[in-house]
C-alpha cells in the first residue's frame, strides 16, 4: 500500500507539473510514464497513472490565474475570472478557490463514478451522435454569452474558429480542404489544439505588452497581498454552482468522443445564465472560477464510467489509459466490473486518494507558487517563449511546423486584439468545430440525409429547449450590456 | 533573491525541455536520453516488454554503423496505443539492441511520416515503420504520387497483424460475411452498410467482399451493399450500438470482450472473417469464408515494413537487414509479439529482397482490387 501511495504522490506531482506548463497535458503525462507501468502489476501501475491524470487536470489553473495562459485546453475558461483576480492583487485567494472547486468536482465526480456508473452508461448509450452533436452546439452557445456586448464580433470570431478548425483532411473521402499544396504533409490532421491555444493567449500578449514596452520593475499587482484573502466564504451561495458544474463535467466526460474543453465551457456558459449578477462573470469573480474548475476536475470520473463499463474511452486521457490495461491482459469492457471486483475496488481507492493528494500537494505550496507574478516580465517572458515553444513542438511528436502554427496564431491572436475580434470566441469555435462537423455527418449519415432527425427523439428535444433558451438569454443579456454601457458614456 | 530567479528560471526551462522531449509517445530508447523520465520508462519498457527472461539492455550493446546514434524511428499513424505504435516500439527495441543506436518511436501521422521520406537524408537515421497503408494512401490517392514507392526504399518486413475482422449485432444472427449475403438475397428490399474507413485496409477487405458478391450473386445483390465511411473503432462500435451501422471493421482485441456471454443486448456482437488466419482467436478468416479475389481465396493481413528514403546507403540497409534477421530468431521478441497476437517472420521473409518483392506484389494486389472497387461515392449509405 505504501508504494501505492507514493506512486500515487508521484503521478499527482508530475502530473501538476505537466499541467502547469503550457502545451503539455494530462495525456502527455500519462502517456510519457506508461512505459515505466510496464514493471508494475495492475493497481500500482493505476494509482500512478491516475494520479497523474487528476495532477494534470489540476496543474493547468496555476498559469491560466497567474499569467492568463490555460495550461490545459480544459482550463481556458479558468482564464476569464481568475487572471483578472490575479490582477487585482488576489492570485492566491483565486488560485485556492480554484483548487477546493477542483477537490470538489473530482470528489463528486467520484462518487457518480462509484454509485452510478451502470446507470450513467446505460445513458451513455442513449446519446447517439444527433444528442452528441446537440450537446455541442448548446456548449456553443456560450459565444453569445461571452462576447460583452459585442455578439456581432463574437459570433463571427466564433464561426471563424469553427471553419479554421475544419482545415485538413476529410476522413470521409480523404480529400483536403483549404489546405494549400506545399502543407499537406502537415495538415491533414489541421491545425493543432495546443500550438493554436498558446499562440493565442501567450504569444500575443506578449507581443501586446512587448508593443506597451517592458517595465523594469516588478508590477505593483501581486499575487496574494493587496486583494481579498481566500476563505471558505468565498464559496458561500455557490454549492448549486459547484455541484452543477462537477455533474456537467461528469456527463460530458461520460459521453465518449466530447472533449474535456466542452465540459468547462458549457458548464461556464450554465454559471453565467444562472447567475444572479451574471454581468460579473468575466470581471475576476469567484462563481465563475468555481464553474470551470469544478467541471474539468468534475470530467476524471466521469470519463472512467465509459471506460471501464462500455470498453470506449472517454477522453484522450482515458484512450492512453486503456493501454495500460491492455497491456497488462485486461479488457474492460461491459464485463469489467464484475469480473474485476477488486481492481474496480482499487480504481476507486485510487482517485480518492489522488484527489486528497492533489489538494494538499498545491493548496498549502501555493503562497509559493503564486510568487510567480512576482518574477519582472523582461525575465518571466522569455522563459515563457521557450516553454510555449517546447509545448507546441511536442504537440504532435516533434515537428517544427506547430511551431510556426503557435508563432502565427499569436500574431492572429494580436491582430484580433487590434480591430477588437474576441479571440476566445474563436478559441471556442475551434476547439469545438470538429465534433460539431463530426456528430452532424454522423447523424445525417445514419439517417439517409434527413435533417429531420435532429428532432425526432424526446433528448433532443429537451437540448433543443435549452439551446434556445440559452441563446434567448444571451441576446437579452447583449442588449442590456449595451444599454448598459450606452448609459455609462452618458453619464 | 536575483539568482534565485536564475535558478528557478532555469529549472522551468530545463524541466519543459526535458518533458516535450519525452511527450506523447516518444519514447527514448538505448542509452543516451536526454530526460531520466524517458530512460527510466524506456528501461521499464524494457523490463516488462519481455517477459521474465532477459530484456535488451538500456545501454545498447550492438554493432553497426549506427552504433551510439540517434534513430529517429516515424509511424504513420497518431496513436501510441494502436498496432504501428505497438509494434514499432517492440522492433525498435530490438534493432536498438542489436544494431547499438538509440531509437525514438515517433507517431507523426503518414503524410508527415510520408513527407519524412522524401526530407531525410539517406543515412539510415530516420526509418519509416508502417503497414500496407503506405502504399495504399497513394493508389486511393489520399496522398500524392510523388510519395510512391518508387520514391523511397523499401527495407525489411518486420511483423504482420492478421487480427483485424468484421462484426455485427449479436441480435443480427450473422456469424460470417456468407450469412450477410445470404440475407441480402433472401431480402430483395434491404440493404446492409458497413462502416469503414477511406482508404484504410478495412476498404480493402470491403471491396474484395464486395467484388466477391458480385461475382458470385450478380450485381443486384452487390449493389445493396452499403458504404458509411469514416470513424475511429470507438466510432465504429458506437455506430454499432446505434444501429447506425450493420457491419463494421476493427481489431479482434477490441471486439472480442463483446462477443462474450453477459453482454447486455445493445452492445453483444458476433465477430467473424478476419483478414488472416489469427493464431488463438477462434474466428474463421475471409479465406476459410470462401472470399476469394480473382478466383484466389482473399487473404490480407496488415504487413508491416520499414522503408527509408530513396537515396539510402546500400551498407545500412545490408544492417538493418542483418540485424533484423537476428531480431526475427530472438526468443524474447517472439514471446513480446506473440502476446500482442501479431506473427512473427521468417529470418527469410525479413530479407531485404524478398520483403521489396513481396510489398510491390501486395500493393499490385491492391491496385488491381482498387482499380475493380465500386465507387464510395456511388455505394456510401
Amino acid at each position: 500500500m505504501i508504494t501505492n501511495i507514493l506512486l500515487a504522490v508521484l503521478g499527482v506531482i508530475a502530473g501538476i507539473i505537466f499541467g502547469a506548463i503550457p502545451g503539455m497535458t494530462a495525456t502527455m503525462a500519462v502517456a510519457v510514464f506508461l512505459p515505466m507501468t510496464y514493471a508494475y502489476d495492475l493497481v500500482p501501475a493505476l494509482y500512478l497513472l491516475l494520479g497523474l491524470y487528476v495532477g494534470g487536470i489540476s496543474g493547468g489553473l496555476v498559469p491560466a490565474i497567474l499569467i492568463n495562459i490555460p495550461g490545459t485546453p480544459s482550463s481556458i475558461t479558468t482564464t476569464f475570472d481568475g487572471y483578472p483576480m490575479a490582477k487585482r492583487g488576489e492570485g492566491e485567494r483565486a488560485l485556492k478557490v480554484g483548487i477546493v472547486s477542483s477537490f470538489f468536482g473530482g470528489i463528486i465526480s467520484l462518487l457518480a463514478l462509484a454509485l452510478f456508473t451502470p446507470l450513467l452508461s446505460a445513458a451513455a448509450l442513449k446519446f447517439s451522435a444527433v444528442e452528441k452533436f446537440l450537446i455541442i452546439l448548446f456548449a456553443l452557445t456560450v459565444i453569445a454569452a461571452l462576447s460583452n456586448g459585442q455578439m456581432l464580433r463574437g459570433v463571427f470570431s466564433g464561426f471563424l474558429g469553427v471553419l479554421v478548425s475544419l482545415i485538413g483532411m476529410f476522413s470521409v473521402n480523404n480529400n483536403y480542404r483549404m489546405v494549400p499544396l506545399s502543407l499537406k504533409p502537415y495538415l491533414s490532421d489541421g491545425f493543432q489544439l495546443l500550438p493554436v491555444l498558446i499562440g493565442l493567449f501567450a504569444i500575443s500578449q506578449i507581443f501586446e505588452e512587448a508593443e506597451e514596452g517592458m517595465r523594469f520593475k516588478i508590477e505593483k499587482v501581486d499575487g496574494n497581498n493587496s486583494g481579498t484573502k481566500f476563505s471558505m466564504a468565498d464559496f458561500k451561495g455557490q454549492g448549486v454552482n459547484v455541484v452543477r458544474s462537477a455533474l456537467i463535467g461528469t456527463f460530458m466526460g461520460v459521453l465518449p468522443g466530447v472533449g474535456g474543453s466542452a465540459a468547462s465551457i458549457l458548464a461556464y456558459s450554465q454559471a453565467k445564465s444562472w447567475s444572479k449578477h451574471p454581468e460579473l462573470l468575466g470581471t475576476g469573480v469567484a462563481e465563475g472560477l468555481v464553474a470551470s474548475e469544478s467541471s474539468n476536475n468534475g470530467l476524471t470520473g466521469g470519463a472512467m464510467i465509459p471506460l471501464l463499463s462500455l470498453g470506449i474511452p472517454g477522453d484522450s486521457t482515458t484512450a492512453v489509459l486503456i493501454s495500460a490495461f491492455m497491456l497488462q491482459g485486461i479488457q474492460v469492457g461491459p464485463l469489467f466490473i464484475t469480473q474485476n471486483t477488486e481492481t474496480w475496488h482499487q480504481i476507486l481507492i485510487a482517485m480518492l486518494l489522488c484527489n486528497i493528494i492533489m489538494f494538499l500537494c498545491m493548496f498549502y505550496p501555493i503562497k509559493w507558487i503564486s510568487k510567480i507574478i512576482y518574477i519582472p516580465r523582461q525575465r518571466l517572458y522569455p522563459v515563457i517563449i521557450m516553454i510555449c515553444v517546447v509545448g507546441a513542438y511536442a504537440a504532435k511528436n516533434g515537428r517544427m511546423f506547430d511551431v510556426w502554427s503557435l508563432l502565427f496564431a499569436g500574431v492572429v491572436g494580436y491582430l484580433f486584439g487590434k480591430i477588437r475580434i474576441p479571440k476566445t470566441c474563436f478559441l471556442i469555435g475551434f476547439i469545438l468545430g470538429k465534433d460539431l462537423e463530426n456528430y452532424f455527418i454522423q447523424a445525417v449519415s445514419a439517417s439517409k440525409g434527413s435533417l429531420l432527425v435532429f428532432f425526432s427523439r424526446p433528448i433532443g428535444w429537451v437540448i433543443w429547449v435549452l439551446i434556445i433558451a440559452s441563446i434567448v438569454y444571451a441576446v437579452m443579456d447583449d442588449r442590456k450590456q449595451k444599454a448598459r454601457k450606452k448609459a455609462e458614456a452618458a453619464g | 533573491m536575483k539568482k534565485l530567479l536564475s535558478v528557478v528560471l532555469a529549472g522551468a526551462m530545463a524541466m519543459s525541455i526535458l518533458a516535450g522531449c519525452g511527450s506523447s509517445g516518444g519514447i527514448q530508447v538505448g542509452g543516451g536520453s536526454s530526460s531520466t523520465e524517458t530512460t527510466a520508462a524506456a528501461a521499464a519498457t524494457q523490463a516488462a516488454g519481455s517477459g521474465e527472461s532477459a530484456a535488451p539492455a538500456a545501454s545498447a550493446d550492438g554493432e553497426s554503423s549506427l552504433k551510439g546514434q540517434n534513430v529517429r524511428v516515424v509511424i504513420g499513424s497518431t496513436s501510441t496505443s494502436g498496432d504501428s505504435y505497438m509494434m514499432a516500439d517492440v522492433v525498435t527495441r530490438y534493432l536498438s539492441k542489436y544494431m547499438g543506436f538509440n531509437g525514438k518511436v515517433d507517431a507523426i501521422g503518414n503524410a508527415a511520416a510520408l513527407e519524412e521520406m522524401q526530407t531525410a537524408k539517406g543515412d539510415g537515421k530516420t526509418v519509416m515503420m508502417f503497414h500496407d497503408m503506405t502504399y495504399m494512401s497513394v493508389l486511393f490517392g489520399a496522398v500524392d504520387e510523388k510519395y510512391s514507392l518508387e520514391n523511397m526504399t523499401i527495407g525489411p518486413r518486420f511483423g504482420r497483424n492478421p487480427g483485424a475482422c468484421f462484426g455485427a449485432a449479436k441480435e443480427s444472427g450473422w456469424t460470417s460475411l456468407k450469412d450477410v449475403t445470404e440475407y441480402l438475397k433472401a431480402n430483395p428490399d434491404k440493404t446492409v452498410s458497413f462502416n469503414i474507413e477511406a482508404g484504410g485496409t478495412s476498404h480493402i477487405a470491403f471491396a474484395a467482399y464486395y467484388l466477391d458478391v458480385k461475382a458470385k450473386e450478380g450485381d443486384e445483390v452487390a449493389s445493396r451493399i452499403k458504404a458509411i465511411v469514416g470513424g475511429t473503432t470507438a466510432e465504429k462500435l458506437q455506430r454499432l450500438w446505434d444501429r447506425n451501422a450493420d457491419v463494421i471493421y476493427g481489431d479482434t482485441s477490441a471486439f472480442e470482450q463483446y462477443t462474450l456471454d453477459g453482454v447486455e443486448a445493445q452492445l453483444a456482437m458476433n465477430m467473424f472473417d478476419s483478414g488472416s488466419t489469427v493464431e488463438g482467436v477462434d474466428i474463421q478468416s475471409m479465406a476459410d469464408d470462401g472470399v476469394e479475389f480473382n478466383g484466389k481465396p482473399f487473404d490480407f493481413p496488415k504487413d508491416f515494413a520499414m522503408y527509408f528514403p530513396k537515396d539510402t546507403d546500400a551498407n545500412v540497409l545490408a544492417e538493418y537487414e542483418a540485424a533484423m534477421k537476428k531480431v526475427v530468431n530472438d526468443p524474447d521478441f517472439q514471446a513480446d509479439m506473440k502476446k500482442l497476437y501479431y506473427t512473427v517472420l521468417s529470418e527469410d521473409e525479413v530479407g531485404l529482397e524478398a520483403s521489396q518483392q513481396f510489398i510491390l506484389d501486395k500493393r499490385d494486389m491492391c491496385a488491381e482490387i482498387i482499380a475493380q472497387a465500386p465507387n464510395l461515392d456511388e455505394i456510401t449509405a
